[in-house]
């Protein structure tokens, strides 16, 4: 088992948790039985999250970070240890946490209206006023009210993407979790939807776990990173930024806070390995 | 409309009226073009041409609904259990296979020349394609809608009629026309050689009278009514299913 890496004493430190953390990853195992062979993809791993916390994983692929953020949605359940949501241990989906998907074209229905794709989780459990209501709330949140009535094909990648969003908004969730959300958009688009999620953040208070490939995005958007590898896979190394929470794509990404961040994780993941 | 590819079926026809009026082709019962379409208004006050189209086109619709049923039913039990798939893919690959056409005179004799063995035996043709394109369509379904329905918590019957079916929909359409190719042939077949009524019926009994035109006008309407119902099928599907069969979806 890999040791996780103490903090840089250069790096700021992370602020103390909760009493409660909103997430808590407790000594979770996942192994899968693959063709007689039996493959640990995590081991042993512990972390927390805290409320309000945005919290990006990274990590060279295939070291499991889909599989922590399945274990975190409760789409996977874990083969040892257990996650709490709110102290609470839970191991199948629930409304309070909700996953984006990196392939929007996949995971949205085709023949739905944008309205219709966005309503599919509260369809069925609300009343047709409330349904609307949400629907219409989750659609301005993410810009799409003159897009309501298009069908999915009809707009760009970055738009469905947000649909995508706007799908797990209106499931009110105090979680969301995204796995590469922007990683097959336009570097454009991708600043666009970063600071998008910022505001949406902000605005609701939700918790956010992402994984991405990409060290600047990680940096840009998280609080705190978290660093995936070995094999089985660990949590390595924990990075704090310590950037203030009002974000901007270009002061941002110049201060010194961030290029120190940004080394730091660049190291951890290509430099010492190669 | 597609007017340019009326120019070969014009030519062919052309063709033939030539090669028949300047004795090129000398067959003592192949009329040429223009004696058949004579033909037609004879067929239609004396022989019930309308009558038999109507009863043709009701007994192959029939069928054709019979199998969608079935089908549709069978084809979602196996597609959505792979243990079903499994046990039951290989006993349908060899029933399948058996043509239909053999089975013909065997339901007749078992169910007499009756409307009833038409419809069965044309059903049971028919229901083929389409189990398979709704079992694999349903087998198909992107697995990421899975994990969708997975976290909004739907109902697995929901997940059925709203995520799966849906997403299999082109698939059940092409299994839904080539049905409905098969079940019309199945029941032209059937009248020809048991249940004497509708097109088919038609075709032997003027087989019989050595009237070669209005044989000829049977022929040609079985040809029409299989187009047509074709047409009529894909645009109900596009009338009422347009967002189902979107061509430019990923």
């Amino acid at each position: 088992m890999t040791e996780v890496g103490a903090p840089e004493t250069d790096l700021p430190q992370a602020r103390p948790a909760d009493a409660v953390p909103r997430l808590e990853v407790r000594d979770v195992s996942v192994s899968f039985t693959v063709k007689g062979k039996r493959r640990t993809i995590l081991e042993g791993v512990s972390c927390e999250i805290a409320r309000d916390e945005i919290v990006g994983i990274v990590g060279r692929s295939g070291t499991g970070k889909t599989t922590l953020l399945n274990l975190l949605g409760g789409i996977l359940r874990p083969s040892g240890g257990g996650i709490l949501l709110d102290g609470e241990p839970f191991d199948k989906p629930v409304d309070k946490v909700i996953t984006v998907f990196q392939d929007y074209n996949q995971a949205l229905l085709p023949w739905r209206t944008v309205r219709r794709n966005v309503s599919l989780g509260i369809e069925r459990r609300l009343t047709r006023a409330e349904v609307t209501d949400r629907v219409d709330r989750a659609l301005e949140m993410t810009h799409l009210t003159d897009n309501a009535n298009d069908l999915p094909w009809q707009l760009s990648g970055g738009m469905q993407q947000r649909v995508q969003i706007a799908r797990a908004l209106v499931m009110e969730p105090e979680v969301l979790l995204l796995d590469e959300p922007f990683g097959a958009l336009d570097a454009m688009t991708r600043a666009t939807l970063q600071d998008d999620l910022l505001r949406l953040q902000r605005e609701t208070g939700f918790t956010v776990v992402f994984i991405t490939h990409d060290v600047d995005e990680a940096v840009y958007l998280a609080d705190r990173v978290l660093v995936l590898g070995g094999s089985p896979a660990n949590v390595v190394r924990e990075v704090v930024s310590g950037l203030p929470s009002e974000r901007d794509q270009l002061d941002t990404r110049e201060s010194p806070l961030f290029t120190t961040a940004r080394r730091t994780l660049a190291d951890e993941l290509w430099g010492e390995g190669r | 409309m597609n007017l340019p590819g009326l120019v070969v079926p014009v030519l062919l026809v052309g063709a033939w009226e030539l090669l028949v009026r300047i004795d090129v082709l000398t067959f003592t019962y192949l009329p040429p073009p223009s004696d058949i379409v004579a033909a037609v208004g004879g067929l239609v006050t004396d022989d019930d041409l309308a009558g038999r189209v109507v009863h043709t086109t009701a007994i192959a619709l029939l069928a054709w609904a019979v199998a969608l049923a079935v089908a549709l039913a069978i084809g979602t039990a196996i597609g959505l259990s792979p243990k079903t798939w499994r046990l039951s893919m290989a006993s349908i690959e060899v029933m399948r296979t058996l043509p239909a056409v053999a089975l013909v005179p065997v339901v007749l004799l078992v169910l007499g020349p009756t409307v009833r063995a038409e419809i069965v035996v044309a059903a049971y043709a028919a229901c083929w394609p389409m189990l398979i394109s709704v079992a694999s369509g349903l087998q198909g379904a992107p697995p990421r809608l899975i994990d969708v329905a997975r976290q909004m918590r739907l109902s697995k019957t929901r997940v059925v009629f709203s995520l799966m079916l849906p997403a299999a929909a082109p698939l059940i359409l092409s299994g839904a026309r080539l049905a409905l190719g098969i079940s019309l042939i199945v029941v032209v077949l059937a009248e020809m050689v048991g249940n004497p009524q509708g097109l088919g019926a038609g075709i032997v009994e003027m087989q019989m009278a050595l009237q070669p035109e209005s044989m000829w006008v049977y022929v040609l309407c079985v040809a029409l009514l299989g187009t047509a119902l074709n047409a009529a099928l894909l645009l109900t599907a596009r009338l009422s299913f347009s967002n189902l069969l979107v061509k430019d979806r990923p």
